[in-house]
């Protein structure tokens, strides 16, 4: 179990630095600046070509329509955006390949004086991600506001999607070829159908501009109320008590967000209960005279659980796409809304940034969903 | 604001009970300290107040300043002492308007507050209130008047700016400003190492043209030196040699730069090397590797420090007179001062923070920094010891808010006191409201929107293919629809409000027939010999109105027959674009820095500023250049107006654009808002000192 | 055909005119079919057909998306205006009834549809209902492209993956399960930010092959349950090579999960697209896309609120149509999974 654990924690650092000279390498590379190509752009454009370079320019971005060459000189060699992307040949160019010197100095120009590795050695040594375009922000502070914010609104949108598709998919499988199984179903379909900016604006449209009730886009921390929400009482453990405050500006969006997921759930929690409720324990529950909903409850609904959470897992992703729109029609100022207008300015570092993030959450995740059916069910067994 | 947002709490129901008491008790606590502080809160306010009052008012009586834009420039000219408008000379008068928060809406955290590097609106929005220079403009007709400076004198020949520092000015520090603190904020200006992104304000000052030669060529000799061959170019080489051509005798001794005679030598010595390269360069790059500078000369390059070179062209005579002195006359020189990027900073902050200053920007302004939150909020405080008497409001607080209607939003529940922006979709319906919980003012800014063409790419150097172009856009449509009306439909490149603003000119009228014989006449009857047209613009939002134009503009020429595809990207890749002249149609505006044609006229025709200096159609009439030199040259408002009015003329019969409109800005505050004083300087440049909140119209949600 | 800025012009001798009615009149044939006669003998298809028929919901989302196909080519003779004419007038008239406070309190109005334009007019005057109508070529499309991409791509690897097993399939499932947990949305923007907007097709191009892992599973999962079956070791034993066992025996075999997966596929194309084109990473103007008209009228929520919300209603309907499909086909096909 350790032996494997480890093993895909270094599979997962490899996907993570794949994915992040990846994004370096495109992001970085002019490939579609006509007069550059690929292995140019790896070992050093040559001189002709190199003023075409540097379109997305963060120095020439901070000066503006009345700009000055030799400003946004100083700063693009402030910032080092002239350096060689990966490989600084400099040392050699006196021809002296066989010098120790040359390659102890090669050995510093691409420690230092590469975008790429400059870049790695500070992520990996200060864990700094640079700055942002334009405000210069340290791109850490930023994703770690950003993720905060999106993580309660990921973690409201769960709430949402577990009250919603556990209430359907049980009433839908206790009552099975009803109405009310058909109405749930379509109901779920529906959910899975939705775009979730039809949601937003539909709940935005009656919510805040027609009853106004709640408020609809943005974040104010310091005006608005809470709301409480009492998880219903089959999810905790009976005696406990679950209490989820939301701020209010979170029930739209975890509302929107929550949708889709909480009809996967629905359908998904209505195939298992209905294969748990043909089990024999459920027939010799019945047969001991249990009244109906307690079989149902206490004994259905936490075996047909342990999927159910699975599932949420794998939506995981999904939650993730769905924070980008929801926080777009929202104008919620999550990871989200920041990776959009990132990718929007083309704030290159922020985009990597983000990038890097989102890779790493999604191979610890995976990670950590293969490891847990390990211990769900004893039968799997990693070596 | 991320604090306790958001929690998920597990707890023994029986704990719940006990909780619950527990958390009614912690909570009237709270309301009882609340109650505290606020009693508490209001008695220093009172206090402060109280201390105001009896302090005697520092402004000087007001002696009313003529509104002949003339007067700026009209040499000799001593001007009077006299103090900014009275805004706050009367405050002692008005008890009852301090105190209060504001609390404006941005979109994006500043940049920087560092005045040496504020270039965009957000961090001038907010610098604005921290740093003051030696002049202002005057609200009503943005002439110059004093404002650090009490008076000034200027040359005949219009070279020399004798200022007299006001007494008594204190930067937020408590230290008295004098002559020396400007030269120190100039001179750090121009200075290499600040690489500050407004040094062009100066360019003009005695021995500073020398110094740019030099490091021009010294920076290409410094590549070629150390064998960088990559970074030599030969534009750049051209443009060393003619700055370096340029320089004579004359101006290095009037600029007292040590051992003239050893530096035209080095001059000399340096323009040979760089001809020789030029030549090289000519022939290929591997013969211009061949090319030696020796190390001496870059030695004698570096030889006299910056300080040496500007130390007469900036300099303080006395300890309260600062003497500017320019190469050659440059009119619009007092009304560039009076930007905030020529605001004083003290010289032991600078030091203490380097390149941090930014973080903890400290002036002379009427509010002075106190915190800022990154992508949150900045908030500054009133500045008890200004000059002209504290502030009304006690706080400002500038809340970052990326999202246009979200700020609007805000605006409309109460929790911003201004925006100044309304999406074109609302616009309409703010105005149909009767009870709107605002007030709605516009004012037409110094703003020209056009569509470019670049004279240097096919077709469009036909000047009959652009004439067509132009007669085929339907400017009042697109005011009408694309901007609600919000504006004027332009003529010609300045914006009306700008002196030498020419109502009589008429630049190509909506015409499609014309436009079509145009064409015809151009040999593109069939316009499929046009080739693939792109037109180039940038957008932010998927509403932004630049998208909306292009569709409309995209509409337009599809009705003489032309099809263009619409091709969009993100503001920095774009301005790279334009820069390099890679776009042969494209969308532009400028929008006034300073109120004087050169800032429109200078910048964006003169043929040296081509490309990335803001030139973007590449225009290129020797004529027009010599009027505009001339134009900044020519002491007198009068004489000005009619030099630009001429190359006006001219630049809109070459019609390097087609000019589209001047916008109207929006400014949508609260009925208590008081003294919040708009200009067509355009809402980013909205000035706090004299802003008051009415009290007794305060009303919860309003 | 053409348009002559204004309105569709339909010269009867062009051939595409014909094709569009033929095609809308194959459309209501297969409208009708559930009426038609069964056939007396029985095969697996027919007896999927009698299920379908059977299940209402499936049968909901048979004519949802006749229906939109239906619309989709008769769109020129219904849609009264092409999708990129703009009527300054109209906007013009609008903003003067808004400035005459006439809607000044209003938060919900209702479409006049009296006017000239039954739904009113965006912002730049072009007519709402058109654009509608000519959302439903740019939806199908996606439907039809993408999973055309991903079919091909996702059968090809499922018949290799499931047949040779071993660590192509290892490979293969690792590079479906990659993909198929991947932000996908995020993923693609992330591509198109860094290689500048493309072309629509471009973008139908992506999204299938973004979409093929579902499929290659499908295609593996049934190769691998066939593999072992008698007829294959029979062809086997008769000395057929790989790709003629591949192809002539296994791949038909794999055909009706392929059509479920399908189906299933082109709802998450359309709203995928959909998505891209509301951030603005999708269909650029003046293409009529869905979602990229719900982002361009969201300032008109109020009072004009059927612009960004009826565009919205259109794919969720479409979509919607391709999962009951899906769904009732997933049942009809393979009775065993029924739940």
């Amino acid at each position: 179990m350790l032996v494997y654990t480890l093993r895909r924690l270094l599979v997962a650092a490899g996907v993570v630095f794949a994915v992040y000279t990846l994004t370096f390498c495109l992001s970085h590379i002019e490939i579609f600046n006509p007069p550059v190509n690929w292995v140019e752009a790896l070992l050093g454009v040559p001189e002709e070509k190199r003023t075409k370079l540097g379109l997305a320019d963060p120095a020439r971005l901070m000066l503006g329509q009345h700009g000055d060459v030799n400003t946004v000189e100083r700063i693009r060699e402030e910032l080092g955006l002239d350096d060689p992307v990966f490989f600084n040949t400099r040392a050699f160019r006196s021809g002296s390949y066989l010098s120790p010197a040359s390659w102890s100095q090669f050995f510093h120009d691409q420690r230092h004086e590469t975008q790429y590795f400059r870049s790695l050695f500070n992520l990996l040594l200060n864990f700094d991600l640079g700055k942002a375009n334009r405000t210069q922000q340290p791109v850490s502070e930023m994703l770690i506001q950003g993720a905060s914010v999106t993580l309660q609104l990921a973690l409201a949108g769960i709430v949402v999607a577990v009250v919603m598709g556990l209430t359907l998919g049980i009433l839908s499988a206790v009552y099975q070829n009803t109405w009310v199984d058909r109405l749930a179903m379509i109901g779920a379909i529906l959910g899975i159908s939705v775009p979730i900016y039809l949601v937003g604006l539909v709940s935005i449209l009656l919510f805040t501009k027609y009853w106004r009730l709640l408020p609809g886009v943005g974040m104010d921390e310091s005006v608005l109320p809470w709301l409480t929400v009492h998880l219903p009482w089959f999810i905790v453990p009976p005696g406990w008590l679950l209490e989820v405050r939301l701020p209010v500006y979170l029930v739209l969006p975890a509302i929107a967000l929550g949708v889709r997921p909480g009809a996967a759930l629905a359908r998904m929690m209505r195939t298992t209960m209905l294969e748990v409720i043909r089990q024999d324990y459920i027939r010799t529950a019945r047969a001991k005279g249990l009244d109906e909903w307690t079989v149902v409850m206490k004994h259905a609904v936490r075996n047909a659980l342990i999927p159910v959470v699975t599932v949420l897992g794998l939506e995981l992703a999904g939650l993730l796409t769905g924070a980008v729109l929801t926080e777009t029609i929202f104008s919620i100022p999550g990871l989200g809304y920041q990776s959009w207008s990132a990718l929007k300015d083309m704030n290159t570092p922020l985009i990597m940034g983000t990038v890097l993030l989102v890779s790493v959450v999604y191979v610890l995740a995976n990670l950590l969903v293969d490891l847990s059916y390990a211990f769900l069910d004893p039968r799997i067994r990693y070596s | 604001m991320l604090s306790g947002t958001g929690c998920v709490r597990v707890s023994k129901v029986s704990d719940v009970e006990e909780l619950k008491t527990r958390v009614g008790k912690l909570e009237q606590r709270a309301e009882a300290i609340e109650s505290s502080i606020k009693v508490n809160e209001r008695m220093a306010a009172l206090e402060a107040r109280l201390a105001e009052l009896s302090r005697p008012a520092v402004a000087a009586p007001v002696a009313p300043l003529s509104s002949d834009p003339a007067a700026q420039t009209a040499a000799p000219a001593t001007v009077p002492v006299a103090a900014p408008v009275a805004a706050v000379s009367a405050a002692a008068a008005h008890p009852e308007r301090f105190g209060g928060e504001y609390r404006q809406g941005i979109g994006t955290d500043p940049p920087s507050l560092d005045p040496a590097q504020i270039s965009d609106t957000t961090s001038h929005r907010v610098g604005l209130n921290i740093f003051e220079g030696l002049v202002e403009f005057k609200d009503e007709d943005l002439s110059v008047v004093p404002l650090l400076a009490r008076s000034w004198e200027v040359s005949p020949d219009g070279r020399v700016y004798t200022f007299e520092i006001r007494p008594g000015v204190k930067f937020h520090t408590g230290r008295e400003v004098t002559a020396e603190d400007f030269v120190y904020s100039f001179r750090r200006l121009l200075d290499p190492k600040t690489a500050s992104v407004r040094a062009w304000l100066f360019d003009e000052v005695l021995g500073y043209p020398v110094f740019k030669a030099i490091q021009s060529a010294r920076g290409q000799l410094k590549y070629q030196a150390d064998g960088q061959y990559e970074k030599v170019e030969a534009t750049r080489i051209e443009e060393a040699i003619r700055f370096l051509d340029a320089v004579d005798k004359e101006h290095l001794t009037r600029a007292e730069i040590p051992e003239p005679d050893k530096v035209l030598a080095t001059i000399a010595k340096a323009r040979g090397v760089l001809k020789q390269l030029a030549d090289a360069l000519a022939q290929g790059r591997e013969a211009a590797k061949a090319v030696a500078v020796d190390a001496a000369l870059m030695q004698e390059l570096e030889a006299p420090k910056f300080e040496d070179y500007v130390k007469k062209g900036i300099a303080a005579p006395a300890p309260m007179t600062l003497r500017i002195e320019l190469a050659k006359p440059f009119a619009p020189f007092l009304t560039v001062l009076a930007m905030p990027n020529a605001g004083v900073v003290p010289r032991e902050e600078i030091e203490k923070w380097g390149d941090r200053f930014s973080e903890h920007p400290v002036g002379t302004g009427p509010f002075k920094f106190a915190s800022w939150q990154h992508n949150v909020v900045v908030e500054l405080e009133a500045f008890k010891d200004y000059f002209l008497g504290r502030p009304y409001l006690d706080k400002m607080r500038f809340r970052v808010i990326p999202d246009e209607s979200v700020r609007l939003n805000e605006f409309e529940i109460g929790n911003l006191e201004h925006v100044n922006e309304v999406p074109d979709e609302k616009y309409e319906t703010i105005k149909a409201t009767k009870d709107y919980p605002g007030v709605l003012e516009e004012c037409e800014t110094l703003s020209t929107f056009y569509m470019g063409f670049n004279m240097t790419k096919k077709p469009f150097d036909d000047l009959r293919v652009r004439q067509a172009f132009s007669h085929a856009i339907d400017k009042h449509t697109i005011l009408n629809v694309i901007r609600r009306g919000r504006g004027k439909v332009a003529n010609g490149v300045l914006p009306p409000g700008m002196p030498a603003y020419n109502p009589e000119l008429k630049a190509s009228d909506y015409d499609k027939e014309k436009a079509i014989a145009l064409l015809k006449e151009a040999g593109y009857e069939d316009r499929t010999k046009l080739g693939e047209l792109e037109y180039w613009y940038n957008a932010t939002s998927s509403n932004d109105p630049n998208a909306r134009l292009a569709e409309v503009i995209q509409q337009n020429l599809l009705q003489i027959g032309v099809k263009v595809k619409l091709q969009t990207t993100d503001w920095s890749t774009y301005l790279k674009k334009v820069d390099r002249g890679e776009l042969a149609l494209f969308r532009m505006a400028w929008v006034a820095d300073y109120p004087d044609p050169d800032n429109f006229l200078y910048i964006l025709f003169h043929s040296k500023n081509r490309g990335e200096a803001g030139n973007y159609s590449m225009y290129n009439n020797p004529k027009v250049d010599e009027l505009l030199e001339r134009g900044r040259t020519t002491l007198g408002m009068a004489d000005r107006v009619k030099i630009y009015q001429e190359l006006e003329k001219q630049i809109v019969a070459d019609s390097p654009w087609t000019f589209l409109y001047h916008s109207r800005q929006p400014f949508l505050r609260k009925p208590y808002v008081k003294g919040v004083v708009f200009t067509p300087l355009g809402n980013d440049a909205i000035r706090m000192r004299g802003a008051w909140l009415d009290q007794s119209q305060m009303k919860p949600g309003n | 055909m053409h348009d002559n800025g204004k309105i569709f012009v339909l010269s009867y001798s062009s051939p595409e005119v014909w094709l569009r009615l033929v095609a809308a009149a194959v459309l209501v044939l297969l409208m009708l079919a559930p009426l038609a006669p069964m056939p007396v003998w029985r095969s697996l298809w027919i007896d999927a057909w009698k299920r379908l028929k059977r299940n209402l919901s499936a049968m909901a989302g048979y004519y949802i998306i006749l229906g939109l196909c239906l619309v989709a080519f008769l769109a020129p003779w219904i849609g009264p205006y092409t999708p990129s004419y703009q009527d300054y007038a109209a906007v013009e008239q609008r903003s003067a009834e808004t400035l005459s406070g006439k809607y000044a309190d209003t938060v919900v109005r209702l479409p006049d549809f009296s006017g000239e334009h039954w739904l009113s007019v965006d912002n730049l005057g072009r007519d709402v209902f058109s654009r509608l109508v000519h959302g439903s070529v740019i939806s199908l499309e996606v439907a039809v492209i993408s999973q055309g991409v991903a079919v091909a791509i996702g059968t090809v690897l499922g018949l290799i993956a499931g047949y040779y097993g071993g660590w192509i399939d290892a490979l293969l499932m690792a590079a479906t399960e990659v993909i198929l947990a991947f932000p996908f949305l995020l993923l693609v923007m992330t591509i198109i930010a860094m290689f500048g907007i493309p072309t629509i097709e471009t973008i139908f191009v992506i999204i299938g092959l973004i979409g093929w892992p579902s499929i290659a599973r499908v295609v593996r999962a049934q190769v691998l349950s066939l593999k072992q079956k008698e007829f294959i070791e029979a062809a086997r034993a008769m000395g057929a090579t790989d790709a003629r066992i591949l192809f002539q025996h296994l791949s038909p075999n794999t055909m009706a999960p392929i059509i479920v997966q399908v189906s299933l596929g082109m709802a998450g194309a359309i709203l995928s697209e959909a998505g891209l084109s509301f951030l603005g990473f999708g269909a650029q103007e003046p293409t009529p896309s869905w979602g990229l008209m719900v982002a361009k009228s969201q300032g008109d929520l109020v009072p004009l609120w059927w612009l960004p919300i009826l565009p919205g209603v259109a794919i969720m309907l479409a979509v919607f149509g391709f999962n009951l499909l899906g769904d009732g086909l997933r049942d009809a096909l393979d009775p065993r999974m029924k739940t």
